[in-house]
């Protein structure tokens, strides 16, 4: 498989296939990562979409500082937080507490709690328990050294479970 | 969350990214620990909701939350409440009367037919102040708080929770 350094340079210079090229290879990843995240298949594959037409409007621009998996990566989670955060401003506007005390759905409380972290501590969060990647893996994708990786992953998540208990959800 | 220090190794422990040494040290503390074996449970929970389960928890609303969303609901409504109850003329001629003599918004505020609807009148009263604060306070010679004593607490309450 040619590599992604190659990939860029043919991108550069508007060759088409280079851009089917990229889609074959990125897609199916992305749209399991936004997926998970957004629990819509239908959802996420129009946020993968969006995302390779984001970035076909911006290949020309693009540096390599990350690697494109990376970039792409990043794109398709953040707009997926983004769907999310509007569903649930939507849902604050509309809909008052319902009961004093109810049964909830924690994947759903969790993926809008995803929302509220930082992306650099989302990311490797979302490619450890989406993708199942290992600590090596990430650091690598990320370009980071593994103890970071290790250190920001339990970050998000000690945050995630803090948002739960400020919710008052008992686990 | 009580915090032993291996909340870290703990988050690696899920993950399956310690080794064998660790991973049986974690095992031994978990089972004399309860705050750990809490706070792996929290991050197991996480782990699953991520991965896609369907997972139902009590969610308790907390009192200081469903206050935070209903007293300035309670409040707005209870300020609308009292609004509709005054008839718009009342408050014009208030006014007119207000902008003119000192003592007719003694009379009006304290025994007069407006007395019922005190808050229309403080409403009337602040309006004129916030137009012309200046202005108006040289030409009432009363400041605001005096004008209150005039008012039942009770009428200020919903404005004082809006």
């Amino acid at each position: 498989m040619e590599n992604d350094a190659l990939l860029i340079n043919r991108l550069q210079k508007n060759d088409h296939n280079a851009f089917r090229e990229l889609a074959d290879r990125y897609t199916e990843r992305l749209r399991m990562a936004a997926g998970k995240i957004l629990g819509d298949h239908t959802q996420a594959a129009d946020v993968v979409q969006e995302t390779f037409l984001a970035f076909f409007r911006t290949a020309g621009s693009f540096r390599g500082q990350s690697g494109i998996f990376t970039y792409l990566y990043r794109i398709t989670v953040n707009k997926a937080i983004d769907i999310i955060r509007k569903k649930n401003r939507e849902k604050k506007f509309y809909f008052l507490p319902q009961a004093r005390e109810e049964h909830t759905d924690v994947s759903i409380v969790v993926r809008e709690a995803l929302g509220r972290l930082p992306d650099n501590q989302r990311l490797p969060l979302i490619m450890a328990e989406i993708d199942r990647l290992s600590y090596e893996k990430i650091a690598a994708e990320l370009a980071l050294p593994v103890n970071t990786v290790r250190t920001r992953i339990f970050r998000a998540r000690k945050k995630l479970y803090n948002i739960l208990l400020q919710m008052g959800v008992t686990l | 969350m009580k915090n032993c220090g291996y909340e870290e190794m703990l988050s690696a422990y899920i993950d399956h990214e310690l080794n064998q040494q660790e991973s049986d040290f974690i095992r031994q503390h978990l089972e004399v620990c309860s705050g750990c074996r809490k706070t792996l449970k929290g991050f197991t929970v996480i782990s699953r909701a991520l991965g896609g389960e369907n997972i139902t928890a009590v969610a308790k609303i907390s009192r200081r939350f469903t206050l935070l969303y209903i007293l300035p609901l309670l409040g707005a409504a209870a300020l609308i409440v009292f609004m509709l109850k005054t008839p718009a003329g009342k408050i014009e001629n208030f006014m007119e009367k207000a902008g003119n003599n000192n003592n007719e918004i003694t009379y009006y505020l304290k025994g007069g037919y407006i007395t019922d609807n005190s808050i229309s009148a403080w409403l009337a009263l602040k309006s004129i102040n916030d137009a012309d604060k200046n202005a108006q306070n040289e030409k009432l010679d009363i400041p605001v708080f005096k004008t209150l004593d005039y008012i039942g607490t009770s009428s200020i309450f919903p404005v004082a929770i809006f």
